[in-house]
């Protein structure tokens, strides 16, 4: 009795008979067909949609020249925002200290400044409120 | 410096060069749109007829070819030399391209297949040439994927078992295996119609 392709399909496991062998070489008959079939050329519509496409994708040459530094790299260069905040905490320190500059302070400061001031070696003030009696 | 071994790639490229493949891509990478067209013009016919001897249609196999080049054109900046042959990665890149396609067009039966508008002079021969590519796009849509993928490469392409391995990241043992199968598959599905097609012994 001939059994079918679809026989076959079902018995994968089966050796070969003798008849499947005739339909497996007309397939491949066919295969072969297809493999030699002439293959329509593209159009130029989609060649040229094609290189459209690359165009479009084209990667620019690699940058050699550095971009000129924003506020971000100025940020990055000094250690990114964790670092900003210690900045800014010494900032407004500063600025603290300049509004409201302890006594002693400024006569550091003045003295840093170039203004003379006399200096004893013993306080007329003691600024470590140290009281000597005696 | 791929810029300045673009013509010399290129008078290779006739060869068969493969490596002449990854340097017009490494070229187009850094911005040579010359590079594009000569990989184009080399890439897009071998592109076109595994589309074709997939899809048995035209039209579908050109939006193949432009859909595997977007990403070729898309991957060269991340594109690493040696690792893969250009070639290779097409194979794979088409054969997903196409069995996707088929997979969409399951269930869709030959006679609801749309004629193509190609309005050429046709003779019988071209006829039955064409009906021949549809049903076999057809039958290779009822295989799994797969199967569908290692049958076409092996017997539409013509590729040797370690070249499918290598495009489907399998062993040669799993080629073997996957093509047996996808015949009997095929030849399951295409019973019947021989003589309708015109082939074999009936």
């Amino acid at each position: 009795m001939r059994r079918s392709w679809r026989d076959d399909a079902q018995n994968w496991g089966m050796e070969m008979s003798e008849q499947d062998k005739i339909d497996m070489a007309a397939l491949d008959a066919f295969l072969d067909q297809a493999k030699h079939a002439p293959v329509p050329e593209i159009s130029q519509a989609a060649m040229a949609r094609i290189l459209d496409d690359a165009q479009r994708h084209l990667p620019g040459p690699v940058a050699y020249e550095m971009p000129k530094p924003g506020w971000r790299d100025w940020i990055a260069a000094l250690g990114g925002w964790p670092a900003m905040s210690g900045l800014m905490a010494a900032g407004v320190a500063g600025l603290w200290i300049g509004v409201a500059p302890s006594e002693t302070m400024s006569d550091v400061m003045a003295g840093m400044m170039g203004e003379s001031v006399s200096m004893s070696l013993f306080p007329e003030a003691d600024i470590f409120d140290l009281e000597f009696e005696g | 410096m791929a810029r300045r071994a673009n013509g010399r790639m290129q008078a290779n490229l006739g060869a068969g060069d493969w490596d002449a493949e990854a340097a017009l891509l490494l070229a187009y990478a850094n911005g040579d749109a010359s590079a594009a067209q000569t990989l184009a013009t080399e890439l897009a016919p071998r592109v076109m007829g595994q589309a074709f001897r997939m899809l048995g249609d035209r039209a579908e196999a050109e939006d193949v070819v432009q859909e595997a080049l977007l990403r070729l054109w898309k991957i060269a900046p991340d594109w690493r030399r040696g690792e893969a042959r250009v070639t290779t990665w097409l194979y794979r890149v088409t054969a997903n391209l196409c069995t996707d396609r088929l997979r969409k067009k399951r269930g869709v039966g030959l006679d609801q297949i749309a004629e193509p508008e190609d309005d050429a002079p046709s003779a019988a021969a071209m006829m039955q040439e064409r009906s021949r590519m549809q049903a076999l796009a057809e039958a290779l849509a009822k295989l799994p994927d797969r199967q569908a993928q290692a049958v076409s490469l092996r017997h539409l392409e013509g590729l040797a078992n370690p070249e499918i391995a290598e495009i489907m990241k399998i062993s040669t043992e799993a080629v073997e295996s996957l093509t047996a199968r996808g015949k009997r598959s095929l030849a399951a599905v295409l019973a019947g119609r021989r003589a309708e097609l015109g082939y074999g012994d009936e």
